[in-house]
């Protein structure tokens, strides 16, 4: 997909004209000289990548220390991504540590209401509210190493300027739960079971899934990496058009 | 809000308080942007609002990215 600056861009700020001044490299040795980049050859592909890593942040800005995935990006590129007709399939990385509750679940929700293929890839980690983004898609992988933790919203949960009371946390929590539990095969029991599981955490209750036991569970499809992600994205993609879907 | 992560809230929220970041809005395209001045000639771009959702898969539009800005006298300034 190309999407150019057609002209260049008159930005006003209170009385105040502001122009940006975008570098143009005439050559890639100027290019190399002036931003220390190379240009790297654009081709087109029919799946985007949506990396979900840090903190999802929520309604909240984060301190600069987080490393964050913006919902209010996130949300419309995946509207974008739905009605494009040059894409065709949507790959989704996740190493986060969790975030935002409602963040997080639209994310979640959007994905799943997509009706492009969308295969997500666990690497790394996939804690807390990653674990229903995870879930969201068609089919899920979880890299052999990667790690999700599954642990109580309240204990290490953070409220601001909501009543901090059980019942709300509870409902919080049991949000959560149904979605992962309607879009993967792990029964709400067990869920539960893994969420209030003592002496697996160290300053919590909980327990922390690495690669395979996703998988036993029935919380995540299959263990794999890129090159099956893709590939199983791939097929998604044949069987999308051979069943004559337009994009 | 909510944070459900296994980080300890008081590592993610460090320095919540004194976090004050500048922000401007400039009309760009098809919206506006919301850019965090980090100095007198550049902004980090915070957040991108825009109802076409093509513009958030530009890759020039994406969080993060370090926009060069030059403050100019307004239009109607240089005109008087």
């Amino acid at each position: 997909m190309t999407l150019h600056h057609r002209k260049r861009p008159v930005l006003r700020r209170s009385g105040k004209e502001v122009l940006p001044e975008r570098p143009k490299p005439d050559s890639p040795a100027q290019n190399i000289q002036q931003l220390g980049q190379t240009d790297v050859a654009h081709i087109e592909s029919n799946i985007y990548t949506i990396s979900i890593i840090g903190q999802i942040e929520g309604h909240m800005v984060l301190p600069p220390q987080n490393k964050t995935t913006k919902y209010e990006h996130i949300i419309p590129q995946l509207v974008a991504v739905e009605q494009n007709p040059k894409i065709e399939g949507l790959l989704i990385i996740l190493n986060t540590v969790g975030g935002d509750v409602e963040a997080g679940l639209a994310i979640a929700e959007i994905i799943d209401t997509m009706t492009k293929p969308t295969v997500s890839l666990v690497l790394g980690g996939g804690h807390s509210i990653g674990v229903p983004v995870a879930v969201s898609s068609d089919y899920s992988f979880i890299s052999e190493t990667a790690t999700m933790t599954i642990h109580p919203i309240r204990l290490s949960g953070f409220v601001i300027g909501v009543p901090q009371t059980y019942e709300y946390l509870d409902k919080m929590q049991d949000r959560v739960i149904h979605f992962v539990c309607n879009h993967s095969t792990i029964s709400e029991e067990k869920f539960r079971e893994l969420m209030f599981s003592t002496g697996s955490l160290a300053r919590d209750i909980g327990t922390v899934l690495v690669g395979k036991d996703a998988v036993d569970l029935g919380l995540i499809r299959e263990v794999g990496g890129l090159g099956q992600a893709v590939s199983r994205l791939k097929t998604l993609v044949e069987e999308r058009r051979a069943a004559g879907v337009a994009t | 809000m909510i944070l459900y992560t296994p980080l300890p809230a008081e590592l993610v929220l460090e320095g919540y308080e004194s976090f004050r970041p500048e922000y401007i809005e400039l009309d760009y395209r098809n919206g506006k942007l919301i850019v965090e001045l980090i100095s007198a000639t550049e902004g980090r771009l915070v957040r991108l609002i825009s109802p076409c959702p093509d513009d958030y898969l530009d890759p020039a539009l994406q969080p993060g990215t370090i926009l060069p800005l030059r403050l100019t006298p307004a239009e109607g300034h240089r005109r008087g």
